[in-house]
């Protein structure tokens, strides 16, 4: 893959993962992402399971019934900006 | 003998026969920690009267006959497990003052035991690393040898048993993270069978992979923890809970059958590990138990499946790190909540949490699913399989906890070099299998070597039986 091709394809798994990075970092990251790739691609080689297309297990789910009982004052603690009992945040909508 | 040396049994007796308090234990404790964290950095933050009224309180519980193993007992907990109120920082900027609402799960069953919480342990960022050198609250040494790492992620707990400043502590292993730093710091480790022991309240890294265990200076001191840790808990409905009695974790293991997988001996085990594995194995054959020779032929692409596995799970977790509810929050001027999203977020974690991010986000990309994760959940199904084979053939499997002894602080800086040290534990991970880590000696250079057993799911009794039988000897 070309060099372009790739710094675009690295781009573009950060755009996703809503990871920003300058240019230069950038770069070095696709060499980590390379040869972390190859070293990961070793699991394609490995012979098919009988059971590898399987469906999962059907998940145990519980009852949907509130239990928790956490104030609004409790939850908003950790918000990094409040207002008036909301989250506050950078205006989104123009 | 100085109070902190004793193990967490005796300090049980001692409790109990009134020869000191869990006040003076806790004390004798925290000023340990006061002498020696700043120079190994295993706990992140103490909670000095939080603990002495803990201990006040299991003062008076001590009084009652029927006191848990456990009460009074000091202890740390990884801060990636969530105690109410109290800060819980999964060692990242990103949540550095994040007070969770609740306690984990673990942690109420520790409080209703006694156990004394001392502080949250030091850790790799995220629970993702293996010397603890990616925490944005600095490294932790190695209180055996303060050049070497101590391991991870749970470097901190292991350092903060090792260094006396906790009896036990409780650390999270998704791929190695409890059994690598025992192995380093000479303790023992129990990583248990995943659904065992509740997640609730755990920092999520890998759902399918994370499990939360107890490291302690003796393999007998590792029962106690894990009876009063593992019950049953809605709130995570993968857990199932563990019913074991401490009859079961006692005994001979005469007819034992031992099995030893040739693949875990390939390039990259030093022969000091060989060595012990086989001293290992002689011993347990003279204590009456059988050497089945067994194998796992998938175990070559264990590594690879993991890391696919674990970062694919880790890049949909820490999705929820956005900055809105909690959580870091940039200071840059953002024209869009994408904007907002991506500063918050770059600068909030650390370098090898983002390159699990990419990696995760990358093998489930439309055009790389197939390439990587299915392929990977493939071998997952393959090492399944081969487990319960070998568990045909065998009762408990014996191999290297780590391929080699404790190595220098930084230098496995390149990230292929030091995820390929982790193939020793991480097909137990992916098995979802209980495994013990056990310090047997040391190598040439007076470094601590350990052994690693493994059992079936849920039977976690014969791990510890084994585990007592070795160390009775080695002791």
């Amino acid at each position: 893959m070309k060099k372009l091709e790739i710094i675009t394809e690295t781009k573009k798994t950060a755009d996703l993962a809503k990871l920003s990075f300058e240019k230069e970092k950038l770069c070095a990251f696709e060499a980590d992402m390379e040869s972390i790739l190859s070293f990961v691609a070793k699991a394609s080689e490995a012979k098919k399971a009988p059971t590898a297309n399987k469906k999962c297990e059907k998940a145990l789910l519980r009852e949907d019934i509130q239990k928790s009982n956490f104030t609004k004052e409790e939850l908003l603690k950790n918000a990094p900006e409040t207002f008036d009992g909301y989250i506050a945040t950078p205006r989104v909508i123009e | 003998m100085s109070i902190t040396k004793r193990t967490l049994r005796e300090h049980a007796e001692s409790l109990r026969k009134r020869e000191y308090s869990s006040r003076e234990l806790t004390a004798a404790f925290l000023d340990n920690i006061e002498k020696k964290n700043g120079e190994i950095n295993a706990f992140i933050s103490i909670d000095r009267k939080t603990a002495l009224r803990a201990a006040d309180k299991a003062d008076l519980m001590l009084k009652e006959e029927n006191a848990h193993p456990l009460c009074g007992i000091p202890y740390g907990a990884k801060d990636n497990i969530c105690t109410k109120d109290f800060p819980t920082t999964a060692a990242s900027d990103m949540i550095r003052t994040f007070c969770p609402p609740y306690n984990a799960a673990v942690i109420e069953n520790l409080t209703e035991c006694g156990a004394v919480l001392l502080g949250k342990t030091n850790l790799d960022e995220f629970a993702m690393g293996c010397t603890t050198e990616t925490s944005a609250f600095g490294g932790v040494k190695n209180p055996l040898f303060p050049h070497l790492t101590p391991g991870g992620s749970s470097g901190g707990s292991a350092a903060a048993v090792a260094a006396e400043l906790v009896p036990f502590a409780l650390g999270s292993d998704t791929g190695g993270s409890i059994r690598q730093p025992s192995a380093f710091c000479a303790l023992s480790g129990l990583c248990p069978t995943y659904g065992s022991v509740s997640r609730f309240g755990l920092i999520a890294f890998a759902s399918s992979l994370d499990r939360i265990g107890p490291i302690t200076k003796n393999c007998s001191d590792l029962y106690a923890v894990l009876s009063a840790i593992s019950k049953k808990d809605e709130r995570d409905m993968t857990c199932k809970g563990l019913s074991v009695l401490f009859e079961e974790c006692m005994g001979n293991i005469k007819g034992l059958r031992v099995g030893i997988a040739e693949e875990f001996f390939s390039i990259g085990v030093s022969d000091s590990v060989k060595k012990a594995v086989l001293l290992c194995s002689e011993m347990m054959k003279g204590l009456g138990a059988e050497i089945v020779p067994v194998t796992l032929p998938s175990l070559e692409y264990a590594t690879a499946a993991y890391y696919i596995i674990s970062s694919a799970e880790a890049s949909s977790n820490l999705a929820r790190y956005d900055s809105v509810r909690f959580g870091h929050r940039t200071e840059k001027e953002t024209s869009s909540m994408d904007e907002l999203y991506k500063e918050s977020r770059s600068e909030g974690f650390g370098k090898e949490v983002k390159r699990r991010i990419m990696l995760g986000t990358r093998v489930l990309s439309a055009d790389s699913y197939e390439s990587y994760y299915e392929k990977a959940l493939n071998v997952r199904a393959l090492l399944k399989k081969d487990y319960e084979n070998l568990f045909e053939k065998c009762d408990i499997l014996l191999s290297p906890a780590t391929p080699t002894p404790p190595y220098k602080a930084g230098e496995k800086t390149d990230p292929v070099t030091a995820y390929a040290e982790d193939f020793c534990s991480v097909s137990q991970s992916l098995a979802g299998l209980p495994s013990l880590s056990l310090p047997f000696g040391k190598d040439e250079e007076g470094l601590p070597v350990s052994i690693q057993l493994t059992a079936p799911a849920f039977f976690e009794s014969i791990l510890l039986k084994a585990g007592n039988a070795i160390s009775e000897v080695i002791k």
